[in-house]
């Protein structure tokens, strides 16, 4: 268990309410975030998407794997919880550390 | 005095649990009081045993109070912490 | 139309600040409700919430989250699920409801003292919504348990539970009022916003949803995660409070307010989360431990963005490490030994499948909890039923209101932690809830536990009828019984037969 809490100490990202948004934020956001290795648990009720240090959600690409265009606004629907910090703009969601331990 | 609340830790039980003590009462009497509220509840017997009682303390390692003496002469207090806890009928 | 871009126009929206001609600054915000920490104003105007909404697009998500909440009852309100569903399913939701519905409007007025006494613009508008958003959360739970409220009369405690002295609502009001009502706006949005919002009510409004969504119940699972969406969104007015404290040399007194708030939280909600993950929950339909839980959610997730702010881990977390594996185990074994004392009915479900699962999951369980469950077990099979039931009461702490227990068998652990207080004797059940005392006794030391009220006369006389009747049993609804009408010992019994 403690080495799982470890491992994972610069984890940030989005949990989700099980849905089409979920499914198209998992999608959008490995394309927004080259590079990046995604962990992603499907817990049934919520989906946990999760990475190291920073990752973004971009309402275009959003909107694009949606099929329909989303606001960001629009996102905190199916926003249920995040691992680290958030930060909110008209165009994307970042979530991010600031410091890595 | 009448009767007033004592907090039994008895040896093994979960729940810490407040009995009413006498001040004439001996401690075997407060044991078997204590006993009632833990033993074949929440605690499995131990026939042939003997319970004894000594404050509760950080060490776990008091002196017991002698069978016989009293709750008044014991001194203990409304809401005293004392432990009951199982010894061999031989040993001291 | 051409809109313009709301980052365009945000500051000055939210930023409702003015010079008060009539009255002083001080006047306007005294600092015992707004900020007594004496960080100047112009601090406060940095303060800079992290989840940014505007009223129109707040009423617009708002509703759409409310019309799937709502549809999703509706479509689903003529199953039969409710007929068919596990007794022990009945008592997470009755446990819950109690626990959670009227505790939303403690919130929402929390919210409001935030709204009128936030020292900043912007907080006073964030809460705005964050006051509507518990509005939202009282009446949905109390409207979804009302329909259950025919099939079951203990239903009732959703509305009723805190107009009640009962034991488990005492120990829920203790701590709302501690750190909910009677907190100035800067230290409620440390502790409420952030140390209870940012970590704890997760384990409630998603840990329960995965169970929920397995037992069939989508209904409940779409209500609570809808409602943590919002939490999500309001929680984020702790994170600038904070750093604004610890940018002012507050550091100290902000890590108090996390430190006191998270433990307070920490004892109700093992019980509340705690006991229907590891035990309520039919085996089958049980997701994650009430333990892997909390290390996703608290020991790694939280404690991380506890860090990130500035702040230390809380000095006790090793004894939270410990408290996880053992203190819901305990009250497991509390609450079902108590059962007449609650509203819902708690299965005992320690079956052999149910104690290999908890074994596993918890190495050690059945050479110290098994113990306990060993002599009732062993009762049940042999007809000494009413040997399950205490003819006494547990010692309950005086913080946490909760019955005084640790791990039972050979580990023993179970201690009263004590203090002398004007001449008055405490009780606590560990050091965090006996430090928090000490932090401050004027504002603790009047309350009386239930079992100090059996002795100053408030219940007279003690005795275990009138207790019940005290705590509203047999006036809202019956008390509880086991959920499951002793059906979890036929494995032993099958057992001994083979
Ligand atoms: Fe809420
Ligand atoms: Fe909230
Ligand atoms: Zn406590
Ligand atoms: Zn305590």
């Amino acid at each position: 268990m403690s080495g799982s809490d470890d491992a994972r100490r610069n984890s940030v990202g989005p949990v989700l309410r099980a849905g089409e948004v979920a499914d198209a934020v998992v999608e959008a956001m490995q394309q927004d975030n080259p590079g990046k290795e995604f962990v992603i648990e499907n817990r049934i009720a919520y989906v946990r998407v999760e990475t190291e240090g920073e990752c973004f959600i971009r309402q275009e690409t959003l909107s694009e794997a949606l099929g329909r265009p989303i606001t960001m606004p629009e996102v905190e629907v199916n926003l249920t919880s995040f691992a680290g910090r958030i930060e909110t703009t008209d165009t994307y969601m970042r979530f991010y550390l600031e410091k890595t331990l | 005095m009448s009767a007033f609340p004592i907090l039994s830790r008895f040896q093994f039980d979960c729940h810490v649990k407040v009995v009413e003590a006498e001040p004439a009462q001996d401690m075997d009497a407060l044991a078997a009081a204590c006993a009632y509220h833990s033993i074949g509840l929440h605690v499995a017997d131990q026939p042939g045993k003997i319970l004894r009682i000594r404050p509760t303390t950080d060490g776990d390692d008091a002196e017991p109070w002698p069978r016989n003496m009293t709750v008044g002469e014991a001194g203990l207090k409304h809401y005293e912490c004392i432990d009951i806890y199982f010894t061999d009928p031989g040993a001291a | 139309m051409a809109l313009l871009d709301r980052s365009d126009w945000y500051d000055i929206a939210r930023d409702t600040n003015w010079s008060p001609g009539f009255v002083s600054r001080d006047d306007m915000f005294p600092a015992e409700l707004s900020d007594p920490y004496g960080i100047p104003e112009a601090e406060w105007e940095t303060f800079d919430e992290p989840y940014k909404v505007s009223y129109r697009e707040y009423v617009k998500v708002q509703r759409e989250k409310d019309s799937s909440a709502y549809s999703v009852k509706a479509a689903l309100s003529r199953s039969k699920f409710h007929d068919e569903a596990d007794e022990g399913w009945a008592a997470v939701l009755k446990l819950h409801y109690g626990a959670v519905a009227l505790t939303e409007y403690q919130a929402s007025q929390f919210q409001a003292r935030m709204v009128r006494f936030g020292p900043s613009p912007s907080m006073r508008n964030m809460a705005t919504y964050g006051m509507l958003d518990e509005l939202r959360h009282a009446q949905l739970q109390l409207f979804f348990p009302h329909e259950l409220l025919p099939r079951d009369r203990q239903y009732d405690w959703a509305h009723e539970a805190a107009h009640t002295k009962n034991w488990a609502i005492l120990g829920g009001r203790h701590a709302m009022d501690d750190i909910m009502m009677c907190r100035d706006a800067v230290t409620g949005a440390v502790m409420v916003s952030f140390a209870f919002e940012t970590g704890l009510t997760n384990l409630q409004m998603v840990g329960l949803s995965t169970d929920a969504a397995n037992m069939g119940d989508f209904t409940f699972a779409n209500l609570i995660t809808s409602i943590q969406s919002d939490e999500a969104r309001h929680a984020q007015l702790g994170s600038p409070a904070i750093e604004i404290m610890i940018k002012n040399g507050k550091k100290k007194e902000a890590q108090l307010a996390v430190d006191v708030a998270f433990w307070r939280m920490w004892r109700l909600f093992a019980i509340t989360v705690g006991i229907p993950m590891d035990y309520y929950i039919p085996l089958e339909q049980r997701h994650m431990s009430f333990k892997e839980f909390m290390h996703e959610w608290i020991i790694r997730q939280y404690d991380r963005q506890v860090r990130d702010l500035g702040l230390e881990t809380p000095w006790y977390w090793d004894l939270l490490k410990d408290d996880i594996e053992n203190h819901h185990h305990c009250q497991q074994g509390g609450i079902w030994s108590w059962r007449p004392t609650v509203w819902w009915n708690p299965p005992g479900a320690v079956g052999p499948r149910e104690r290999e699962w908890l074994e596993e999951k918890y190495p050690g369980w059945n050479d110290s909890f098994g113990t306990y469950w060993d002599v009732i077990t062993d009762n049940l099979l042999n007809d000494r039923e009413e040997k399950t039931h205490p003819e006494c009461i547990p010692i309950i702490c005086n913080m946490c209101q909760i019955p005084i227990s640790n791990r039972p068998g050979p580990a023993w652990k179970a201690r009263v932690l004590q203090l002398e207080h004007d001449g008055r004797r405490y009780n606590f059940c560990t050091e965090p809830c006996r430090w928090i005392f000490t932090t401050d006794p004027e504002r603790y030391k009047h309350h009386e536990s239930i079992v100090d009220r059996m002795y100053s006369g408030e219940i007279d006389p003690p005795t275990l009828d009138n207790v019940l009747t005290y705590m509203g049993i047999g006036v809202v609804s019956e008390g509880g019984r086991d959920g499951h009408d002793y059906s979890w010992v036929d494995g032993f019994r099958n057992q001994a037969a083979e």
